[in-house]
């Protein structure tokens, strides 16, 4: 395997937090999640620091919850129930 | 040693100290928006300021290090993939019947990895016995542990009908599947 080939990855996962501390990472995948959010609504999508929440819930939360139905559909229709006021 | 300027000095105290430090007496006093010690005058005040410099030194060094390193990771992707029971039917010679699966798990050895469960309709577990590994997948709710994987192996389970094969291969390998997959991936 070339040089060039393992630079094309960097396999990363989101690391501890200290607020969850716990086997149930439920909270840890919505906290990032509603954070980001949050993080666009205030700085815009292209600031570079909002990935870092963006990553952890693409880290942690299950497709099925994030984009495949739930939030971001419920986001669109202004129906998710999490507080995202800044 | 003698000097005959110090008659008065005993020989113990100037053998210890330098011909500088004895001939200035420190005469210290707190200042205004003072920031360091005050000059030490003890062992133990002298020990205390050691340790203060040392750490400090080591501190700065540490968080200049850490500032230079820069995160230059752009391209961020996911990779789904299902993995299904090989029905008997589809069954090469040499495989196991109810332990097949279609799409094995592959993951990196002498690597923590990290493993979220959770459920899409009842309660299911993820056991992999010959990782000790065993957790409830349950709707709603994400279960996290970590598994250490030691050597290269394939191991599996069969579970109702829901056998999981976890491949343990060396990090070239991993890196060689994962772009397999993802060059192969619909997206």
């Amino acid at each position: 395997m070339s040089d060039s080939e393992q630079a094309k990855f960097n396999v990363k996962t989101v690391g501890f937090d200290a607020r969850f501390p716990n086997t149930n990472q439920s909270k840890h995948c919505w906290q990032n999640y509603v954070d980001y959010q949050k993080c666009i609504a205030v700085k815009g999508e292209d600031y570079a620091p909002c990935l870092q929440f963006f990553r952890a819930y693409q880290s942690l939360c299950p497709s099925d919850w994030v984009s495949t139905s739930k939030w971001d559909e419920q986001l669109e229709d202004g129906t998710n129930p999490s507080d995202l006021s800044t | 040693m003698h000097f005959p300027l110090l008659g008065g000095i005993t020989p113990i105290l100037m053998a210890k100290d330098s011909l500088l430090s004895i001939l200035y007496i420190s005469n210290d006093a707190p200042e205004p928006w003072q920031i360091g010690f005050q000059d030490e005058a003890s062992p133990i005040m002298e020990g205390i300021v050691e340790l203060h410099d040392s750490i400090l030194f080591y501190l700065i060094v540490i968080l200049v290090l850490i500032n230079y390193i820069n995160d230059k990771n752009n391209i961020d992707e996911n990779l789904n993939f299902d993995s299904y029971m090989t029905p008997t039917s589809d069954l090469e010679p040499g495989q196991l019947r109810l332990l097949e699966v279609d799409n094995r798990m592959v993951v990196p050895v002498d690597t923590h990895i990290r493993i979220i469960t959770t459920g899409g309709d009842v309660i299911h577990s993820f056991a992999v016995p010959s990782l000790g590994l065993k957790i409830d997948a349950l709707p709603g709710r994400l279960n996290q542990t970590s598994t250490y994987i030691q050597r290269e192996e394939l191991c599996g389970v069969w579970h109702g009908f829901m056998p999981i094969v976890v491949e343990a291969v060396q990090t070239e390998d991993y890196l060689s599947w994962l772009s397999e997959q993802i060059d192969n991936s619909p997206l």
